[in-house]
């Protein structure tokens, strides 16, 4: 059953919850919504469910080409899972269950033995078989999100709803659910929107993310499209780990140590790089700090393993009489480089004119660092902060004593 | 070493005993005079007095009062707990006031502006007696005091319990297709019930004891008007103090059970929230 979206615009008064968002929500897709509180991403599940309802006159929502958008939520055949479970406290878990059933007009319920067949085969599917005579209170977290989940599946709901569903749970429950809910998905099959502000929940659990902020909508895609291609800064801030406070300040952290960094020239459109400032007597003691500080940190797949920061760093050194810096020299005989200049072209490192700008690859403990040399002053600091670094893209073949040449990748393609 | 939110052994001591002696002499003593002067007279006039007539249709009355009192009450404050606790609209904040006005107002006030809408040279005065239907000086007006006075319990002790628990709870069950009068019966009411329990006994305890307004209304005719507290005011001011008294060990038996009724519910409350933390 798929969900269209169309159009919906809900203020609360003079508050904008919801700005004329449309989305279209594949049949049997696993979307998130994903965002800040105060995005308007539970405004619009609830929507979707029937429990609030958009201003009047102002769009509509349909399933699976039916226009739902006037039938109240007891009659649009949807299964909401609260945030807090909101199981019946005075209720046994089989008694959950089957209230959706009970409250049924006798026509459309099914026979008592189907509605106990049905109990059982949804305790099975979520893992609870035998406590069907629990209370909610005698249950873990876990355990209540799951009776929740099977509470609104014994109706046969066309689409899933979930809102925050992990949100309530400790870390390791709240992974292992993921998990699980992934799996569950995938076995049965129903179309499923929820959520979420953990961008990590979202980008490891769903088929679809929905980016949402201010009661907008600012990327659909992929995880991996929106990872790779955030089309807004908030999208890259939102998903990755800029190094920036709250007020808009930018800082860099070596060793413990932050530095407040001027000038920050974050480009919009771009893929993932924030162009930074350093003033330039915090420069001299830095190159060695950073240099310790990528030793430390590990590459990590964002997604697949627990993601840690890389600091993949640039900066200009002074290349003078054709040699490396002096800082440069210190690292030669642990580091090969390989240069290249203006026209991405490689050229021979002695070769190099001083004050002349070339691109600097410096490889050190597995990891690839370009160094733009601008001269004799220290400028600028390209550092991408993520969680993650694409080691396909990266130069890996360039050794100074190989003179290997590139095989697929060219290092100018990363470069911006 | 002793938990740091409890006071010395002295000053613990202190406390207690202080609360001991004020409810010594302002509870037990008052309870222990009532009974000590009811039977003053001795164990037969206790009796007779509980026997005579104009007693036993004062208790009649305070029995037809209390029992028209409270379901009435029950229903409104069920209704006005669910509107207020589920619904946003506007002049929602002044119904609540509103439920709260007869506990604000003084007892005396309260009956007499029945007189004023219904007396004889009230409002509808003329028009009651076109219709030859009292209200004041007889059963009618007895009752309408009634309810106006215990007209919050019920309410007030649901509002703040219906608040605090959501309405998750019924949002889910709405989800689930069950419609309005299924969400109270099924999951509305059995979350309440002890909340419920509570106000209804409150609302009885008053209901029976109630002075004030109802004397105001009442017009103090025996053996018709009378509620039971009216009855003991007319025997105590007739010099009848074992009767009075007697008759007072009604209300202080009511009070009695009143208040270990609301102790087994507070008892089952604890119960059901330390279960369901």
């Amino acid at each position: 059953m798929s969900i269209s979206i169309q159009s919906i615009h809900k203020t609360f008064g003079n508050y904008i919850a919801l700005d004329d968002i449309s989305l279209e929500v594949p049949n049997g897709s696993l979307t998130a919504l994903l965002g800040p509180s105060g995005s308007g991403k539970t405004t619009l599940l609830r929507i979707v469910a029937g429990l609030e309802f958009a201003n009047p006159g102002s769009g509509r929502i349909l399933f699976h080409g039916e226009d739902v958008s006037e039938v109240p939520a007891g009659k649009r055949g949807v299964g909401f899972v609260f945030q807090h479970y909101a199981l019946f406290k005075h209720m046994t878990v089989a008694q959950n269950i089957t209230f959706g059933l009970d409250v049924m007009p006798h026509s459309r319920r099914p026979k008592r033995a189907e509605i106990r067949e049905r109990v059982a085969d949804l305790l099975r599917l979520v893992k609870l078989d035998g406590l069907e005579k629990r209370c909610p209170h005698e249950l873990s977290g876990g355990q209540r999100q799951r009776v929740a989940l099977a509470r609104a599946l014994a109706i046969r709901p066309k689409v899933l709803l979930l809102d925050e569903p992990f949100g309530a749970l400790d870390a390791q429950v709240r992974k292992e659910l993921r998990r699980w809910l992934r799996q569950f998905h995938d076995e049965i099959g129903l179309t499923t929107l929820f959520v979420t502000h953990d961008q990590e929940e979202a980008l490891e659990l769903a088929d679809q993310v929905v980016v949402m902020r201010n009661a907008r909508i600012e990327q659909t895609g992929t995880p991996q499209d929106i990872y790779d291609e955030p089309r807004t800064a908030f999208v890259y801030e939102f998903l990755g780990e800029v190094n920036k406070l709250p007020d808009g300040r930018y800082f860099l952290k070596i060793t413990g140590q932050m530095i407040q960094l001027n000038n920050v020239k974050v480009q919009e459109g771009l893929t993932s790089s924030v162009t930074i400032e350093v003033p330039e007597d915090k420069f001299s003691s830095i190159d060695e700090a950073i240099v310790e500080e990528a030793k430390k940190s590990k590459v990590a797949w964002f997604g697949r393993e627990l993601s840690d920061e890389t600091i993949q760093a640039a900066f200009q050194g002074s290349v003078t009489d054709g040699c490396l810096s002096a800082s440069l020299a210190k690292l030669k005989g642990e580091v090969v480089t390989k240069a290249f200049n203006n026209q991405k072209e490689p050229v021979e490192l002695s070769t190099v004119e001083p004050g002349s700008q070339c691109d600097l690859f410096v490889e050190l403990s597995g990891l690839w660092f370009l160094k733009k040399s601008f001269g004799p002053v220290w400028r600028i600091i390209q550092a991408r902060v993520r969680g993650g670094v694409r080691p396909p893209s990266f130069p890996t073949q360039y050794m100074f004593e190989d003179e290997a040449e590139p095989e697929e990748d060219d290092p100018a393609d990363y470069v911006d | 070493m002793r938990p740091v939110t409890t006071e010395s052994a002295p000053v613990r001591w202190l406390l207690i005993s202080l609360a001991v002696l004020t409810l010594v002499l302002f509870l037990l003593l008052p309870l222990l005079a009532v009974f000590v002067e009811a039977f003053r007279r001795g164990a037969e006039v206790f009796f007779a007095s509980l026997h005579e007539e104009a007693a036993l249709s004062a208790v009649r009355l305070t029995l037809i009062a209390a029992a028209v009192a409270v379901p009435l009450n029950t229903l409104f404050g069920l209704a006005a707990a669910w509107l207020v606790t589920k619904f946003r609209f506007r002049g929602r904040a002044l119904l609540v006031s509103l439920i709260d006005l007869p506990f604000a107002v003084s007892p005396v006030i309260a009956g007499l502006v029945w007189v004023l809408l219904f007396g004889a040279r009230g409002w509808f005065g003329p028009w009651l007696a076109a219709h030859d239907f009292k209200i004041i000086f007889a059963l009618p007006g007895i009752i309408v005091a009634t309810v106006f006075v215990t007209f919050p319990f019920v309410a007030r002790e649901l509002i703040p319990l219906m608040e605090a628990q959501g309405s998750d709870q019924e949002q889910a069950a709405v989800t689930l297709g069950a419609r309005g009068w299924q969400i109270f019966r099924r999951v509305t009411l059995p979350n309440i019930k002890w909340g419920l329990l509570y106000g209804v006994l409150l609302c009885n305890a008053r209901a029976m004891g109630e002075f004030g307004a109802v004397s105001v209304v009442s017009g103090h005719i025996r053996g018709k008007t009378n509620t039971l507290p009216l009855h003991i005011e007319v025997l105590y001011n007739e010099y009848q103090f074992s009767a009075a008294f007697a008759c007072a060990t009604l209300l202080a038996l009511l009070a009695l059970v009143t208040l270990g009724l609301k102790s087994a519910v507070e008892h089952f409350t604890h119960h059901q929230a330390a279960r369901h933390k």
